[in-house]
């Protein structure tokens, strides 16, 4: 089974021109893993997709897209 | 801990302790008079701390992180997670290939009975840490 997680993480920082060391600070974690969401080499638990979308006040499935095959 | 407790302190749990016992490795060092091994102790609790205190910069890198023990957040745990597991599987293999050999060189070198135990006790104490590590992992689902 492969699954492929996709995240609106870097567009919506994007759009409120924050960088990934502001966006980390804000949530507690690493800039690194900031980077490693955002291009999908890290899948963030349940707890921070949780708090990512809540940030941004978004649902979690709209922030994150989740393809299972 | 909860994470507002853990920022203010100087190192991570484990280094406290690490650097503890370096500590009281130097000053036991010193009072029976190895001054060698007291300068050896404080070397290394000192890079210990050097490198642990550098690891919890703002800008430091992941790696540095989780080889100083200093987890920042849910991935370094999980990047020393897939670390250790490796760790614990080579200790496992080396600590048996150690065993296997000890008993088999224990004769023909003459080595000491207290080498052979020394080594079962590495592979018994390291199969314990593993069941007791793994039963509390299950219980934390």
């Amino acid at each position: 089974m492969l699954v492929v997680m996709r995240s609106m993480v870097r567009q919506l920082r994007q759009a409120q021109g924050l960088s990934q060391q502001a966006l980390g600070q804000a949530l507690g974690v690493s800039r690194q893993t900031i980077n490693a969401i955002e291009t999908e080499r890290y899948d963030p638990s349940l707890r921070l997709a949780v708090r990512l979308a809540r940030f941004f006040q978004r649902p979690v499935e709209e922030m994150f897209d989740v393809d299972i095959d | 801990m909860s994470t507002s407790i853990r920022n203010r302190l100087l190192f991570s749990t484990p280094n406290a302790i690490f650097i503890a016992v370096l500590v009281v490795g130097a000053v036991a060092a010193a009072i029976v008079g190895d001054w060698f091994y007291t300068v050896v102790l404080v070397a290394v609790g000192a890079g210990v701390s050097i490198a642990a205190i550098h690891a919890r910069r703002p800008d430091s890198r992941d790696v540095a992180r989780v080889n100083a023990l200093e987890y920042h957040d849910e991935r370094d745990r999980r990047i020393a997670q897939l670390g250790f597991a490796s760790v614990g599987i080579a200790a496992l293999i080396l600590f048996a290939i150690e065993f296997v050999a000890v008993i088999v060189l224990a004769g023909p070198l003459d080595w000491a009975p207290a080498v052979q135990m020394l080594s079962a006790w590495h592979l018994v104490l390291l199969c314990v840490v593993w069941a007791v590590a793994n039963s509390v992992a299950a219980r934390r689902g």
